[in-house]
C-alpha cells in the first residue's frame, strides 16, 4: 500500500467524534456553570493598573472627574428658560452637541422644574427627548479619558436631580430614570469597549516582540484583524487562546 | 470558583476535548467507555489545574495525552472482564468459514486502520496517531513520550512499515 493511501486511511479516523450533548454535558458536570468570555477580561486587574500606561489613563480620568463634579458644585448659575426649552430642543439640529450637552439639557430642565419655573408636563417631555438624543449622539468610542469622564459626572448629576425632584414628577419618574439607566448603560458598555481595546493593544504588542510558532502567529494575525475592525473583546479572546497554545 | 481559571479551561475543553476523546476511542473501541475515560481526563486536568493554576501547565495539550495514557492503562489495568467485542470481530468469529475477502468487505476502511493499528505497539500507536491524525510536530510528540525528535521519527517509519505489511492481509 502507498504512503499517501494509507496516510488518508489514517486521516479517515477524524470523522470519529464526539457527540455534542456528551461533550457540553461533561464540561457542565466539570464547572458546574458555563463560562464566558466576561468571566475571563474583567476589567483591568491590579497588576494591570500598576502598568504605567493604565495608571496615567486611569489618573487623567480620576482628575477629569473630580474637575468636572468640582465645576458643577459651584454656586448656581441662572439657567436661562428659553435656552433649555423643548422647543429649543426640539428644533435643535444636533450639529455639534454631544452626549453630555443633552445631559446637562436634561438637567436643566430637572432644575428648573424644582424651582418652578417650568411646567411638568414640558419638562417630561424635554427631558424624554433630550435623553434620546443623548442616547442617539453616544460616541462608539470616547476620543478621551475626559470624554468618558464628562458624561460620567453629567449622568451623576442627572440621577441627582432626578432624585430631588421624583416626588413632584410622580409616575413620569420611572419614565425618566429607564432613559437615564439605558444611557448608564451604553456609558459603561463603551468604557468596557475602551478598557478592552487598551488590554488587546497592550497584549498585542507583547505578542509582537515575543517568539511565536506558526500557528501563534497565525493566531495574533487573526487577533490583530479582530482589532482592527473593532472586535476588542473578540481579539482579546483570541489572544487568550493564542496563550493557551503557548 | 475562579471565573477566569473556568474560562481558561473552556478554552482547552474545547480545543482538545474532540482529539482526546478520538484517542480514547480508537483505544477503546466503545463510544460508552470512551466517553467515560475522557471525562475521567479532563476531570483529573480540571483538579491539576485547579491546584497548580496554567502557569504551571505549559503544554495543557501534551499534558491531557500523558493523562489520556495513563486513564487507559489504568482502565485496561482494571478490567477484569473482557471488553464486549467490536463488530467487527464479532463477525469474524460468528462466520470464521468466510473467506478473507469477503470479511475484507465486510470491515470498512476506517474499520481496518483502526484495527491495524491497534495491533501496533502502544507507543507505536500513539506517535502514529499524533502524527498523521493530530497533525502533531515531532518535537511535540518527543516531549510527551520523553524521547528524542530522532527516535520518535524512527517510532513513525517503523509503525508505518508494520502498518503497510498488515493492510493488504486485512
Amino acid at each position: 500500500m502507498e504512503d499517501q493511501s494509507l496516510i488518508n486511511k489514517i486521516q479517515s479516523l477524524q470523522s470519529i467524534k464526539p457527540a455534542k450533548q456528551w461533550q457540553e454535558r461533561t464540561e457542565l458536570m466539570i464547572l458546574g456553570h458555563k463560562p464566558r468570555i466576561w468571566d475571563s477580561v474583567s476589567l483591568p486587574n491590579f497588576n494591570n493598573i500598576m502598568q504605567p500606561r493604565y495608571a496615567f489613563a486611569l489618573g487623567l480620568l480620576f482628575i477629569a472627574i473630580m474637575g468636572t463634579l468640582a465645576f458643577g458644585m459651584l454656586p448656581n448659575k441662572n439657567i436661562d428658560l428659553a435656552t433649555y426649552s423643548y422647543a429649543g430642543l426640539r428644533n435643535d439640529l444636533g450639529k455639534d452637541k454631544n452626549t453630555a450637552y443633552y445631559l446637562d439639557y436634561a438637567t436643566k430642565n430637572l432644575a428648573m422644574l424644582k424651582e418652578g419655573k417650568v411646567d411638568t408636563a414640558e419638562a417630561v417631555q424635554t427631558i424624554k427627548l433630550a435623553l434620546e438624543k443623548a442616547q442617539a449622539k453616544m460616541p462608539v468610542r470616547p476620543s478621551s479619558a475626559k470624554e468618558s469622564a464628562t458624561i460620567v459626572s453629567k449622568i451623576t448629576d442627572l440621577q441627582n436631580g432626578l432624585n430631588e425632584t421624583r416626588a413632584v414628577l410622580g409616575s413620569d419618574a420611572d419614565t425618566i430614570a429607564a432613559g437615564v439607566d439605558n444611557v448608564k448603560q451604553s456609558t459603561k458598555t463603551i468604557i468596557e469597549r475602551e478598557i478592552y481595546r487598551l488590554q488587546a493593544e497592550d497584549a498585542i504588542k507583547d505578542l509582537e516582540n515575543s517568539t511565536l510558532t506558526e500557528d501563534q502567529l497565525k493566531m495574533l494575525e487573526e487577533a490583530k484583524g479582530l482589532y482592527s475592525v473593532g472586535k476588542y473583546a473578540e481579539a482579546l479572546e483570541k489572544i487568550f487562546e493564542l496563550s493557551n497554545n503557548k | 470558583m475562579d471565573k477566569k481559571l473556568a474560562y481558561q479551561f473552556d478554552k482547552i475543553y474545547k480545543s482538545y476535548s474532540t482529539s482526546i476523546y478520538r484517542f480514547v476511542y480508537i483505544k477503546v473501541s466503545s463510544q460508552e467507555t470512551a466517553e467515560d475515560l475522557t471525562s475521567e481526563v479532563f476531570v483529573r486536568f480540571w483538579k491539576t489545574f485547579q491546584k497548580s493554576g496554567q502557569d504551571r501547565i505549559l503544554n495543557p495539550k501534551a499534558f491531557l495525552y500523558k493523562m489520556a495514557k495513563n486513564v487507559i492503562v489504568d482502565f485496561y489495568r482494571k478490567q477484569t472482564q473482557p471488553l464486549p467485542l467490536p463488530i467487527d470481530e464479532v463477525v469474524e468469529i460468528a462466520d470464521s468459514s468466510q473467506d478473507i475477502s469477503k470479511r475484507e468487505l465486510a470491515l470498512s476502511d476506517q474499520e481496518q486502520i483502526q484495527k491495524a493499528i491497534k495491533n501496533l505497539k502502544d507507543d507505536d500507536q500513539d506517535v502514529i496517531l499524533w502524527y498523521y491524525l493530530d497533525q502533531m510536530p515531532v518535537g511535540e510528540i518527543a516531549e510527551i513520550v520523553d524521547k528524542s525528535e530522532n527516535a520518535v521519527r524512527v517510532m513513525i517509519h517503523r509503525a508505518m512499515q508494520e502498518l503497510r505489511e498488515q493492510l493488504p492481509k486485512m
